[in-house]
């Protein structure tokens, strides 16, 4: 094979010249001198026979020491040369091989190495004494390190690299640890070599030529723990989060489900666990792998778990302790000193305890088999309980509002803030994240005015739990209370709120529900917060231990107050006191006109309001009180003086219930219409609007005898009848039943009009026109009656606009009435109550504004979106039209369906379009 | 016991219109924004009063009333008889002083439009004027689809076939033409 011969030559030429890249230099890089052949010597002999055979020939003497020196120079260099390339070549690193059996004997053998080496070994460490002459000598140790970061760098290294691919995580660090521990034992071994050399020749020595060595040999494996890195993070974090009870660290915190989240007790698994991570940072620390980067990994991972630990362990779980199983020798012991608090939550101890427990025993453990400096000490668990605190805080911030939706089962979430909000950095960031969330999730117009003043009064609760300065709340609540007067209903909703019924008529308690402020009412009648109840001597009390500074972001002016005082929140901040009044003589205008009563409610409302504005601006609400409970009086000595009541038994019926016949009924009302009024000082009473209207003849005549009653008791007053604001009491006869309703004057008119005078047995018809005409009452109205009537079974329209009474019910109707009356008698009570007040009576959606109505739902399915549902329809109506749509769904429904028949709208799939 | 408490909920029609008097008059103003919502609320109220034929417009149901979709008929006797386009409408926070931005959603072949619907109407810019509302601008645009400002074209190849061949101009605006059903 010519071929390759001339292959092996070249190969051969290319070595001579550049150096066999597998062995090393068989001499010290640079080559010493050795001075140029001399005459008469020999080419190439042995140094060492110079001085054995010295010259014969003619030098001179001076020549010949000069020679003589020199070639004792060139002997020692070419020995130290030679025992140079003897040690060199021994100790050269074996071609690195990933697979290899530990029992099999590391390259060079130790049995293989003759005196000949020690021998060579020696006279290269200590160059000094063996080849005193030698010139250019080098440090063996120093050549073995470069040979080693070569041989790492060159063979070991791409092993590692190429370990990446191994898709589990755990056997891959195995490997790269195993390959790591073989090329550790092959480097070591080189060096014990001149170890024991060391030892043998200049005993405690080696100590310091070791220590150099083992550092060199460690910062060049620490290169390695690069390609390792990805696997030893996941190793290492799904250990911690084993052994501190945590779930997969492998998912980012914000996809995990705060149900899945548990924190596990301490286990056999996370005991296995935690003796794997140590037998596994004892093995990296064997190799020199834990180095600044491993500390690095290992304190982000811990990082990591802290937060996940707050982020499961406390995200959501806001009831304060319930057992008192918590002594307060072992809360104190426990906790951190910042932390002290009174009560401390539950999550504050629970976290606290696992840090002391077993986040900072890990740590302990772990740290303390590395060979570092860094030990954990008391102080440092205390600063890691008050980091964890921290990250809590944050967490509840970020749960701020959920918190106070909440309230008050999550006072323990609160009582969690108030321990970790200590700054005033951090109370401004509660209040900008608040603030933000609140924009956010309340104020826009989705909200309903009644949610946005639950969500206040929760926030002015828990706000109180959490400060009692109130200097949080007055930060978050401005935006709110701004939006609050932007709402048109937000003082009638407080108001209604405040004189809702507390209990139903079973005497049960009312549940906050949606539509009601009940929550209000609750308020006003617990005697433990006291109504403007105003501590103004509270600086003052000597004896208050709580005592605590004003806090040091409050604002100038700051008034401190000890109570929650949510109504006098509400009462003081929204509107005007003005605007207040008027809505509340509105409201406590049409109860009183409504029922009857002691009005207690009314009343001690209008001493709340009293307290707060001022008893001059309630002077009004004041005389509105008197006229009802005077006007009772002198109902009745106005009855008794024109002989308007039949005998004393009636008068004590009536006055008892004078308007609530239903129950108890008046021998005189059965025998002839009874009259009673409410006297009301005109110029007090908000403005009541009226519709006249011709009462029924036996109803005038009452009238104006009671008129006579009243000008002969008060000389100097006149009596204006307001024939709309009333309640009657009838009782219709028919062929088949008796019907008694309580219903509005009007509404007992217009039936009064179908009173049949004749005895015939001809069935009473009128028409929407003649009614009109009759009572000279306006048309609306009318409709208005004529609908409640037909709704109670009384009438029917035979045609459009021709009603007629119904004296027989067949069968199917009188199974219906029960049922479909009650089904029914809420749209219809909200009829009559927008027609209660006699302002604007309507029927349904009414003609004049129908236009506009439509107007609006054809540019809403033109131009905001082509078809929609009949609930958006409605949202949009009652967000968009300036003055209010006061109609419910089902009108607009029926409002709809109208158009649908007619043509322009068609139905699809439940939401409407427009007919093209 | 359901009467009086449905009263208290639903407010009675007439008597709102006080409230809110007395609400304006009160010591807390609503902000600019607020000002901004009542002016829109108050134009919707009038569009749809009295709404102009060929021309509507409606905020759009993502709540807010900041940006809204208007409709324009093409009127007679233009190229554009019987198209319709779909305009957006973006008010500013401090609107009526600044103009809303307002944008051609229908593709729409015009000397005074780009391609992506951009208008050159100088009652848009720097003629504006809070007199204007949403309706006079619907208004302006219309006319504007019958007599394009060819003197300041955005489109200049529109402008040139609209004075020299109008039946090349028609087929530019039927082919550009096309029904936006978004949503």
């Amino acid at each position: 094979m010519p071929g390759r011969i001339v292959n092996a030559r070249r190969r051969r030429v290319h070595d001579s010249v550049f150096g066999n890249a597998t062995i090393s230099q068989p001499t010290p890089i640079a080559t010493p001198a050795t001075g140029f052949t001399q005459s008469g010597q020999i080419f190439g002999a042995p140094p060492a026979t110079h001085s054995k055979y010295p010259n014969p020939l003619r030098h001179s003497a001076q020549q010949q020491e000069i020679s003589s020196f020199v070639s004792n120079h060139v002997d020692d260099q070419v020995r130290w040369d030679r025992s140079w390339h003897t040690v060199t070549h021994r100790l050269h690193l074996p071609n690195f091989s990933e697979h290899r059996g530990i029992l099999e004997p590391l390259k060079p053998e130790r049995e293989s190495l003759g005196t000949e080496f020690y021998d060579a070994l020696e006279i290269v460490l200590y160059p000094q004494e063996f080849v005193p002459l030698a010139r250019q000598t080098e440090d063996i140790i120093a050549w073995h390190t470069s040979q080693v970061r070569q041989h790492f760098l060159q063979q070991v290294f791409p092993v590692l690299s190429n370990l990446k691919d191994q898709p589990d995580a755990g056997a891959l660090l195995l490997r790269g640890i195993k390959t790591l521990e073989t090329a550790h034992r092959q480097y070591l071994h080189g060096l014990s070599f001149i170890k024991e050399q060391i030892d043998l020749s200049a005993p405690g020595t080696s100590q310091t030529t070791m220590a150099k060595f083992s550092r060199d040999l460690h910062v060049i494996i620490n290169s390695a723990i690069v390609p390792l890195s990805g696997a030893l993070i996941k190793v290492l974090s799904w250990h911690v989060s084993t052994i501190l009870g945590l779930p997969s660290l492998s998912q980012p915190s914000s996809l995990l489900e705060p149900r899945n989240c548990k924190i596990a007790a301490e286990s056999q698994e996370s005991e296995k666990s935690r003796r794997e991570l140590l037998g596994l940072v004892e093995s990296l620390n064997n190799v020199g792998l834990t180095c600044e980067r491993f500390q690095v990994i290992f304190a982000a991972i811990m990082n990591e778990a802290m937060t996940k630990y707050v982020y499961c362990g406390c995200r959501g779980i806001w009831s304060p302790v319930k057992n008192e199983l918590l002594s307060e020798v072992k809360l104190s012991s426990v906790l951190p000193r910042a932390a002290h608090h009174s009560s401390p939550s539950r999550c504050v101890t629970d976290l606290c305890e696992w840090i002391e427990n077993r986040y900072a025993k890990l740590a302990v453990q772990v740290l303390s088999m590395l060979d570092t400096k860094i030990k954990v000490s008391w102080a440092d668990m205390e600063k890691f309980k008050e980091m964890s605190i921290d990250r809590l805080a944050n967490l509840r911030i970020n749960e701020l509002f959920d918190i106070v939706l909440n309230w008050p089962r999550s006072s323990g979430a609160l009582d969690d803030l108030r321990t970790a909000i200590t700054t005033a950095q951090k109370r401004l960031l509660l209040t900008d994240v608040f603030a933000h969330m609140l924009s956010d999730n309340l104020l826009h117009p989705g909200a309903s005015t009644i949610m946005i003043l639950q969500t206040y009064i929760s926030m002015i609760r828990s706000f109180h739990a959490l400060d009692h300065s109130k200097v949080l709340l007055d930060r978050v609540a401005y935006p709110l209370q701004l939006y609050l007067c932007s709402r048109e209903d937000t003082v009638r909703i407080i108001i209604a709120g405040l004189l809702s019924d507390t209990e139903d008529t079973k005497g049960n308690p009312i549940e906050p529900a949606g539509y009601k402020l009940v929550e209000l009412a609750h308020l006003l009648n617990d005697n433990s917060e006291k109504m403007g109840h105003r501590a103004n001597d509270e600086e003052l009390d000597w004896h208050d231990l709580d005592w605590i500074p004003d806090p040091v972001d409050a604002g100038p002016g700051y008034k401190r107050s000890k109570t929650a005082d949510v109504i006098g929140t509400l009462i003081g901040v929204l509107g005007s006191p003005e605007l207040f009044i008027k809505e509340f003589q509105n409201i406590i205008g049409e109860n009183f006109l409504k029922h009857d009563g002691n009005f207690e409610k009314e009343i001690k409302v209008l001493e709340l309001l009293k307290t707060r504005f001022g008893e001059a601006p309630l002077q009004a609400c004041e005389v509105m009180l008197k006229d009802i409970q005077d006007s009772c009086r002198v109902n009745g000595v106005v009855r008794r003086n024109q002989n308007l009541d039949p005998s004393e038994v009636e008068i004590s019926a009536t006055q008892a219930k004078p308007d609530m016949l239903g129950e108890i009924m008046s021998p005189e009302g059965h025998l002839k219409p009874s009259l009673h009024a409410k006297i009301l000082s005109r110029l007090y009473w908000p403005q009541l609007q009226d519709e006249t209207y011709r009462v029924p003849e036996a109803i005038h005549e009452l009238q104006k005898r009671y008129e006579e009653g009243f000008q002969s008791l008060k000389a100097s007053r006149k009596l204006t009848w307001l024939h709309t604001l009333g309640q009657a009491t009838v009782e219709l006869e028919l062929e088949d039943r008796t019907i008694t309703e309580d219903v509005h004057t009007w509404q007992a008119t217009v039936i009064w009009a179908f009173q049949n005078e004749g005895l015939g047995n001809t069935v009473m018809e009128r028409t929407v026109h003649e009614i009109a005409q009759v009572l000279e009452m306006d048309d609306v109205l009318v409709r208005s009656a004529l609908r409640f009537w037909t709704k109670k079974l009384v009438l029917h329209e035979v045609s459009p606009d021709r009603f007629a009474v119904m004296e027989t019910l067949n069968p199917e109707d009188r199974a219906r009435p029960k049922a479909q009356v009650a089904a029914s008698s809420i749209p219809g009570a909200s009829d009559e109550n927008s027609d209660g007040t006699g302002t604007g009576a309507n029927e349904g959606i009414g003609e004049e504004k129908l236009g506009m109505y439509w107007n609006f739902i054809q540019g809403m399915l033109t131009n905001s979106s082509p078809t929609m549902a009949l609930q958006q329809i409605s949202m949009m109506l009652k967000m968009l039209i300036s003055e209010g749509f006061p109609y419910s769904n089902e009108e607009l429904q029926e409002f709809l369906g109208r158009k649908v028949t007619e043509g322009s709208l068609e139905l699809v799939g439940g939401k409407y379009r427009l007919q093209k | 016991m359901n009467y009086d408490m449905e009263d208290t909920q639903n407010s009675a029609p007439g008597s709102l219109p006080s409230n809110q008097a007395a609400k304006l008059g009160g010591p807390r103003r609503g902000n600019d924004a607020q000002s901004t919502t009542k002016r829109l609320q108050t134009e919707l109220m009038q569009l749809m009063t009295s709404p102009a034929p060929g021309v509507s417009a409606f905020p759009n149901s993502d709540g807010g009333l900041l940006s809204w979709t208007a409709t324009i008929e093409g009127p007679e006797d233009t190229p554009y008889s019987g198209l319709t386009f779909k305009l957006s409408f973006a008010f500013p926070p401090n609107y009526p002083y600044a103009p809303p931005t307002v944008l051609f959603k229908t593709p729409i072949y015009h000397p005074n439009v780009d391609f992506s619907g951009r208008i050159c109407l100088d009652i848009l810019k720097d003629k504006w004027t809070a007199a204007y509302n949403i309706q006079t601008v619907l208004l302006s645009l219309q006319s504007l689809l019958g007599e394009p400002n060819n003197a300041s074209p955005l489109n200049g190849e529109a402008a040139e076939l609209w004075d020299k061949n109008p039946e090349e101009f028609k087929k530019k605006v039927l082919s550009r033409h096309r029904v936006v059903d978004d949503e």
